[in-house]
């Protein structure tokens, strides 16, 4: 696996896949104490200090990748992450948009990830777990490919392999 | 597909509880986002072989454009 800290940022039409930064701390922050977006999130504490020290922490691994979508002009509009990662399998979470993001950012966003994760970085499946309340983004992952292959009382568990991500994406990729 | 089955289906891809009807503006709608777009979009995909763009959206106003573009 390569040392993801020195990748080029993924270029898309409307947004950028950069690797985080420790001066996108005040931004993550904002986003992932946001009562509307962090619903369905864990909580995050409302400490800058500890975010920091998060991507301090996050800088010396090389098992995790944490992204901030940005736009062309390279404000931030949103995260994604990789991490649990297992040979050729990952949990990718923590999409996140700011408000006001445009549908097509949002979109390329979402699919910059996959992109990253499947493409670049040669993960085979994604496990990972939407609550079932947040009932627009689990259907937007079965529309994308991904099965619900475990439950409880609160979660989806879900896995999308590479396979499936391919079948699926071009629906969304020649709608950008 | 008949309009009102197109109706009902669309409240369940917005997951509205709003009653839907030709002349719902589609903004006025707090479902509406990018989320709703992207399964609209499938939606339209599978129901109706309509393949859209984020283009088609942004000229979409209404429940009926929606409607139209899906032929009906």
């Amino acid at each position: 696996m390569k040392n993801t800290h020195d990748f080029k940022p993924l270029e898309g039409k409307y947004v950028n896949l950069r690797e985080v930064e420790i001066s996108d701390a005040a931004f993550i922050l904002q986003l992932r104490t946001n009562p509307k977006k962090c619903r369905f999130l864990h909580k995050t504490e409302n400490n800058l200090d500890k975010q920091i020290e998060y991507l301090k922490r996050y800088k010396t691994l090389d098992n995790e990748w944490y992204f901030i979508i940005e736009d062309k002009q390279h404000q931030p509009l949103g995260t994604s992450r990789i991490y649990n990662v297992s040979g050729k399998q990952y949990t990718g979470g923590s999409w996140l948009m700011k408000e006001g993001s445009l549908p097509e950012e949002t979109l390329e966003g979402a699919l910059l990830a996959r992109h990253m994760a499947f493409e670049k970085l040669g993960f085979e499946k994604d496990c990972f777990d939407v609550r079932k309340e947040n009932k627009k983004v689990v259907r937007f992952h079965k529309m994308t490919g991904a099965k619900i292959v475990a439950e409880d009382d609160i979660d989806y568990f879900f896995e999308i392999t590479r396979d499936a991500y391919n079948q699926h994406k071009q629906l969304f990729w020649d709608a950008l | 597909m008949t309009i009102n089955e197109f109706l009902n289906e669309m409240v369940d891809v917005l997951q509205t509880e709003e009653d839907l009807n030709m002349d719902t503006v589609l903004s006025s709608l707090a479902e509406w986002d990018s989320l709703s777009i992207m399964a609209t979009m499938a939606f339209l995909e599978k129901n109706f072989n309509v393949k859209t763009t984020m283009k088609d959206f942004r000229e979409m106003k209404t429940i009926g454009d929606i409607a139209s573009k899906a032929g009906l």
